[in-house]
């Protein structure tokens, strides 16, 4: 446990040094500084100024993401890091678990600053506290990790472009699917082709279930069994994804 | 000969160079084609909730951005509005100020331009009630719609009265909503709409509601006969309700269904007093 604490440090301190990052996070800033004006061309509706505001911090968390956990594994290999860790008494699963924990400690605090940045939106535009919005931001986090968990699955096995691509690929499909299955089912379509789009659906990580988004925006609450649920699902996808990065990982010569 | 100059030339360069970036975008504004676009761009509802990635809400604000200025297109006989309403509409229907708008505004078209304006705009008032996220403002613009367009008090009543109980409402909009058609001089006309309301009604809840209000004017014109009878006795109209308790007129002064406080006017017609409000209100936005 301890080799994973110190692994997951020096991923976060290694990360938040990097210039990219706080590229996007100024990026992000200037996004909730633009969401001001785009609330006066919605005459400061309180439901519109939350979506562009949850919209800009899901997206710009999203970008990094994609950019920790498809860039960290291959920096850890490009600067020989990661042969000078294995030369020490450190398995490969405490390894990719410490940079996988680091990864998302990196990710709660952009995502933290970001959040500050959105509540302090609302406050100025509203005067209120917006506590849902904060929940559907807790959600989009833990969406966030099982993102980062399988960009480290596929940095096992394939190169950074790739990484890239296969985890942008998933992110897009995990939305689109059970949008993708309910139009299925209202067209008529059945057989064989149905079951495919089913099977997707279930194998393939499902990321609605963390979208309180559109809740928070209407002032509703998640019940808390979905909730629970969404966790549970994050938990053992999570788990799943990096079990299959550590065997893969353990096969693979370095 | 870039890397021999100085930083000066290189700036005044760089700054040209903008100029000339600046110069291409002004140029290019001006000689663009000017045509409205749909906000669809030719998407339907369905697929833009299909791949925007759950953003529905986010996807009709930013469609409700370019609609929005659209409703001045319809003094101009052109009604992409509507199409691009009800885009917005079914992609997020649970956003509810392009309803409250279009209630609220579509009655300012005239109707030489756009004469279906006002029937169009109860549409999409009963249709931001059925699917929209709970807002005060449907009801309300429509009650006034009713009342002030097409002359129909009983709508604007019930509509005033949906207004009255819709979470959120501000505390001036729901005193005048709970407090329509209780001057003296309207008052029995207030009470037959009520009254055909509350008999004709397979609601519940409706029936009640209609009651309190029928219940509430009867209150008015006791308090006011009571006035009467008091003035006979004394010379003058009592001041408060209570003057009318302890000269022994009337035993108490009756409840408010809605929770206001009577008066009695300086000519003896009672009515409420709006610089109270009730607890239940005094909570409710204030603007």
């Amino acid at each position: 446990m301890r080799h994973i604490w110190v692994i997951a440090k020096n991923t976060l301190k290694l990360e938040i040094r990097d210039k990219i990052l706080y590229g996007i996070i100024v990026f992000g800033f200037l996004y909730v500084l633009f969401t001001l004006f785009m609330a006066d061309l919605v005459l400061k509706e309180l439901p519109m100024v939350r979506s562009f505001g949850l919209t800009g911090m899901y997206f710009f968390n999203a970008i990094i993401a994609l950019f920790l956990g498809t860039t960290s594994f291959f920096k850890d290999v490009d600067r020989k890091v990661v042969y000078f860790i294995l030369s020490k008494p450190v398995s490969r699963a405490q390894f990719l678990i410490g940079k996988f924990i680091g990864l998302c400690l990196v990710l709660f605090l952009t995502t933290a600053i970001l959040a500050v940045a959105y509540i302090g939106l609302i406050l100025y535009e509203h005067g209120g506290f917006d506590a849902l919005g904060l929940l559907a931001i807790a959600m989009q986090y833990i969406e966030m990790t099982l993102f980062i968990a399988f960009a480290i699955f596929v940095s096992t096995f394939s190169t950074s472009l790739l990484s890239i691509v296969y985890t942008s690929g998933v992110f897009f499909l995990g939305h689109v699917v059970s949008s993708i299955l309910d139009d299925a089912k209202t067209v008529g379509i059945t057989g064989i082709k149905y079951k495919l789009v089913e099977i997707l659906y279930y194998i393939f990580p499902n990321l609605e279930k963390f979208d309180a988004r559109n809740l928070a925006v209407h002032d509703l609450t998640m019940p808390f069994a979905v909730f629970g649920l969404a966790l549970a699902y994050a938990a053992v996808y999570i788990v799943l994804l990096l079990s299959a990065a550590v065997w893969i990982f353990d096969k693979k010569e370095i | 000969m870039m890397a021999r100059a100085g930083i000066f030339p290189k700036l005044i360069v760089l700054i040209l160079l903008l100029g000339g970036i600046v110069g291409l975008q002004f140029s290019y504004d001006r000689a663009k084609p000017i045509g409205i676009a749909s906000v669809s761009g030719g998407l339907t509802p369905g697929m833009v909730r299909t791949f925007d990635l759950g953003f529905h809400s986010a996807a009709a604000s930013f469609a409700w951005i370019p609609t929005m200025p659209e409703i001045l297109d319809l003094f101009r006989n052109r009604a992409e509005y509507l199409s691009d309403l009800a885009f917005v509409n079914a992609v997020d229907p649970k956003l509810s100020y392009p309803y409250a708008f279009s209630v609220l505004t579509l009655p300012a078209v005239p109707k030489r331009a756009f004469p279906d304006a006002v029937k169009n705009a109860m549409e999409i008032g009963l249709r931001g009630l059925a699917n929209a996220d709970a807002d005060w403002r449907i009801p309300y613009y429509m009650a006034m719609n009713y009342y002030l367009e097409m002359k129909d008090k009983k709508n604007a009543q019930l509509y005033f009265d949906v207004a009255a109980r819709t979470p959120g409402v501000p505390g001036f909009a729901a005193r005048f909503s709970l407090n329509f058609g209780i001057g003296s001089n309207e008052r029995v006309k207030t009470k037959q709409l009520w009254e055909t309301i509350r008999d004709t009604t397979n609601d519940d809840f409706a029936k009640a509601r209609a009651q309190a209000y029928i219940d509430r004017l009867d209150m008015f014109d006791y308090l006011e006969a009571a006035a009467v009878v008091y003035k006979r006795k004394y010379g003058t109209y009592p001041v408060t309700p209570e003057d009318l308790v302890s000269k022994k007129i009337i035993p108490e002064v009756p409840q408010d269904p809605f929770g206001f406080t009577f008066i009695i006017n300086s000519d003896g017609t009672a009515g409420i007093d709006l610089e109270k409000l009730p607890a239940y209100l005094l909570s409710a936005p204030q603007q």
